[in-house]
């Protein structure tokens, strides 16, 4: 069975086994400390015999003498109730008491205990008497005379019997209960390690079983406990002083009681500790928790109650924020007039006087303040303007002075600065676009007479084969030199935003009829199959009729001439949302490492295309021909995969 | 024979134009800028002409404007211009085709030959009933033939239905599916696309370059239409 130790009777077993070895040591603590006050480690054995005799010998001595000497029969005395052998001598040598047939002799030599008695009447008539061990500390001559001694066959069960029993006894145990001491010590020590150990546990299980005690918080555990020892101790509070026997039993009993509930308290403090709920499952903890929660809980109502009237005085300002700012102005000083009066009104002054000033004031200060308040109003509507882009807009300073004259000098410069640099801007743009324009007429006119001649040459019957393959490579290097020529053409054009847009409703699904028509035979040709697919009902897009064919067929010319062999080409129509989206995927036939970015740059291609036809351009002109018409051209490449999306809103 | 009048301020253009004609067997007169060439055609019977547009002295606009005072001889500009403006005002003010440096001598010549044709059909061209023409385009429903510049131009039957619908109604743009309707009388399949496909092939035969089309023009996103003789 694993984990056998951890079994309930195995539990109890190493309870009371720690439990007895607890009391063990106890036990032999309490035994060494009265061995040492006994002078057990100190005395031979005889004089402890001869010490803890005696003693009681007085004890009985005194009573029989008493009795002796005052009539009374010694009862208890016989001899075979004690082991004591007594003889009482008068002051004249006579036995007057004895419980041994055998009369010694009135010597102290041969007697083991010999003490002297001092009489001494009463008015009652009761001898009262007085035991002393030396003749010379009593006065006067009528002394009686104790003589006894043990018998030392013991053939009576007493009291002395008992000493001298216990004597042997003790003075043989007095070093052994050392060891024992320890050895209790130690197996106390392990069981309590092991009780820790096992606490909490269950055979057969590795989790926490925490009894029914460990679900009791543990400050209140540990109050109940201290009350009840107080209630105890209270309880039996004089009870200490009836009976040694009564007290020692008592402090033994609770001794043992205290011992078994701070084991278990122990216990519990461990499985708690291995629950970790040591600290979190008392009440102080609940109620610190409680006390957090209710403090949290207010501090929050607190920043709530706070946010609320914020947003309520930001809503009365966002209202005063609304209200046109003349009439604002109008408002305030409308408030703070009224306030002024109402002061006025109210004060011990002379009423008349303060009215004659309050009127002449608001006369000169109104005036002033609409006056302003009207200055602002321009300066606000012009930066309203610039901020809108209005780059046209001046704000009319012929009035205005001071300040509200240099503001809106300010702002009339600003938008002075920035209409010339968007107009710089503009201007250059437009000039590249031209320069690039005429540029490449410049460059047709030379490029028409190469290719004239080259096509000459080519004809030319009289030449050598050789001479015609070179004259159709002039010839076919000529006419890329145009395409590059013509797209370098649209793409300045169309990216300086220099190209005139017309934008009419079209139907997106007979755009991609007509564009998989066009494309049908050169797709055959590079042996692809052209699948469209597209929405049963009409999509209608907003585009320049134009201008999208010329995206559709840079697209497809690009699919047609980078193909795989053999692949298909998908040409889809789709309606997302509230867009139309084309999507144009074909199978690359190199590997395309390279990222959709870097495609789109202009004038970059795909490596391994370079030595085929295409100038690359194609993609960024597409590009910027849909963003022109107000749509937008992802490319995706996911490996050899080529996607391009074209998105358009639907109308 | 007919007299050809060449007008370019770049010799070697010239030349070339010459030399790919002269196979064609017209007679060729040649003229470096405008004032030139409204004087040739002044003392010439001049029977077309082809013009640069940016030329010294006087520009291809300029002399073609004095020319359309006192004559009517078809005009086909080639120049490096590609703007749709320049080209607009070409035709506006009198151009009868527009010809985009560099171009391909085949397609010029093929023009040439074009304009020519139609410039002699227009005297003695009779208009008969049951056929359209349109540019050099005429369809005859009676003999179901389609002349393209005087040449018969073979057709299918499909596609001569789709011509005859298309150039019946210059200028009106048919969606394929309309057009799919007309010919087969029935509610065409989607995603077909059949008809694009039949408009390229006629295309094909008709134009001259089908990838700049005279005639059977694509309205991309709506249709086709055969564009119409302008007023």
């Amino acid at each position: 069975m694993k984990h056998w130790y951890r079994s309930l009777p195995i539990k109890i077993i190493c309870f009371i086994l720690c439990i007895v070895s607890l009391a063990t040591v106890a036990v032999t603590v309490v035994g060494a400390i009265l061995l040492a006050n006994m002078q057990f480690y100190n005395k031979p054995k005889s004089a402890l015999a001869e010490e803890y005799v005696y003693g009681r010998i007085y004890q009985d001595a005194y009573n029989i003498v008493f009795n002796a000497l005052n009539g009374n029969e010694n009862v208890a005395f016989t001899s075979d109730q004690t082991n004591l052998r007594y003889q009482i001598f008068s002051p004249d040598g006579d036995v007057i008491a004895s419980n041994t047939p055998v009369v010694l002799k009135y010597d102290s030599k041969a007697w083991e205990y010999f003490r002297y008695c001092e009489v001494r009447s009463s008015d009652d008539g009761t001898n009262y008497i007085d035991l002393w061990s030396d003749r010379d500390d009593i006065d006067g001559e009528n002394v009686y005379i104790f003589c006894a001694y043990i018998n030392d066959s013991m053939a009576v069960d007493d009291i002395y019997a008992l000493i001298s029993r216990f004597i042997d006894i003790a003075y043989s145990f007095r070093y052994t209960i050392f060891p024992i001491g320890i050895s209790a010590l130690v197996l106390a020590f392990v069981f309590f390690i092991w009780l820790m150990c096992v606490s909490a546990r269950r055979p057969r299980s590795d989790e926490l079983h925490p009894g029914a005690l460990n679900h009791i918080p543990f400050d209140l555990l540990l109050a109940f406990i201290v009350a009840m020892f107080v209630f105890a101790i209270l309880a039996t509070d004089g009870f200490y002083y009836y009976s040694d026997v009564g007290t020692a039993i008592c402090i033994i009993a609770a001794s043992f009681i205290a011992a078994n509930i701070a084991l278990g308290l122990c216990m519990s403090i461990s499985a708690r500790i291995k629950q970790r709920t040591l600290l979190t499952n008392t009440v102080t903890w609940m109620c610190c928790k409680f006390l957090w929660r209710i403090l949290k809980w207010a501090l929050a109502f607190l920043r709530r109650l706070l946010k609320g009237f914020g947003k309520v005085f930001r809503g009365i300002g966002g209202l005063f924020a609304n209200i046109p700012l003349i009439w604002r102005t109008s408002l305030i000083i409308l408030v703070v007039s009224l306030i002024e009066l109402i002061v006025v009104l109210l004060s011990w002054w002379e009423p008349d006087n303060l009215i004659l000033w309050w009127i002449a004031e608001k006369i000169v200060l109104v005036p002033i303040v609409m006056y302003s308040a009207l200055f602002l109003r321009k300066l606000q509507k012009g930066g309203e303007a610039l901020a809108k882009g209005d780059l046209e807009y001046r704000i009319d300073t012929g009035m205005m002075f001071w300040d509200f004259k240099r503001h809106g000098e300010n702002l009339n410069s600003i938008s002075d600065g920035m209409a010339a640099a968007v107009e710089q801007r503009l201007q250059s743009e437009r000039m590249k676009a031209e320069l690039i324009t005429n540029v490449s007429h410049d460059i047709k006119t030379p490029l028409t007479s190469i290719i004239n001649y080259a096509g000459l040459i080519a004809e030319e019957e009289c030449g050598s084969e050789k001479h015609r393959e070179y004259a159709e490579v002039l010839v076919r290097k000529s006419e890329h030199l145009k395409r590059l020529l013509e797209d370098l053409v649209e793409i300045s054009k169309a990216s300086s935003g220099n190209l005139e847009i017309v934008l009419t409703p079209c139907d997106a699904g007979v755009l991609l009829t007509q564009a998989a028509g066009e494309f049908e035979q050169r797709c055959q040709a590079a042996d692809l199959e052209l699948i469209t697919t597209q929405p049963e009902t009409p999509v209608r897009i907003m585009a320049d009729s134009r201008r999208i064919w010329r995206v559709f067929e840079n697209l497809m010319n690009n699919a047609c001439k980078y193909s795989l062999i053999g692949s298909r080409v998908y040409l889809s129509l789709e309606r997302v949302g509230n867009n139309a989206v084309f999507t144009l995927r074909n199978t690359s036939r190199t590997a395309l490492n390279i990222s959709p970015d870097e495609l789109m740059e202009r004038f970059v291609r795909g490596d391994a295309s370079r030595s085929t036809e295409g100038n690359g351009l194609g993609l960024s002109i597409a590009r910027s021909l849909t963003e022109l018409q107000g749509g937008s051209m992802d490319i995706s490449i996911d490996g050899d995969l080529f996607k391009v999306i074209l998105t358009f809103p639907i109308i | 024979m007919y007299n050809i009048l060449i007008c370019d301020d770049d010799r070697d253009i010239v030349n070339a134009l010459k030399i790919y004609l002269s196979d064609s067997s017209y007679n060729i007169y040649e003229a470096y800028n405008g004032a030139e060439a409204v004087a040739v055609i002044g003392r010439e019977d001049i029977h077309l002409v082809l013009m640069d547009i940016m030329m010294p002295e006087m520009d291809g606009i300029s002399a073609m404007v004095k020319i359309r005072e006192h004559c009517n001889v078809p005009v086909i500009l080639i120049t490096a211009k590609s703007e749709d403006s320049d080209k607009v005002l070409g035709l506006n003010i009198g151009a009868d085709d527009y010809i985009i440096k560099p171009f391909q001598p085949v397609e010029v010549v093929a023009r040439v030959r074009s304009q020519l044709r139609r410039y002699l059909q227009l005297g003695g061209g009779k208009v008969r009933p049951q056929s359209f023409t349109v540019g050099g385009i005429e369809l005859d429903d009676i003999s179901k033939t389609v002349t393209c510049d005087g040449q018969a131009v073979s057709l299918t039957p499909t596609e001569y239905e789709i011509l005859k619908l298309l150039i019946s109604n210059p200028n009106r743009v048919y969606s394929p599916k309309e057009i799919y309707r007309e010919i087969w009388r029935e509610n065409p399949v989607t995603t077909d696309n059949t008809i694009a496909v039949h408009i390229r092939h006629i295309r094909e035969k008709i134009e001259i370059n089908p990838a700049e089309p005279r005639y059977l023009k694509a309205v991309w996103g709506h249709g086709y239409m055969i564009q119409g003789d302008k007023k």
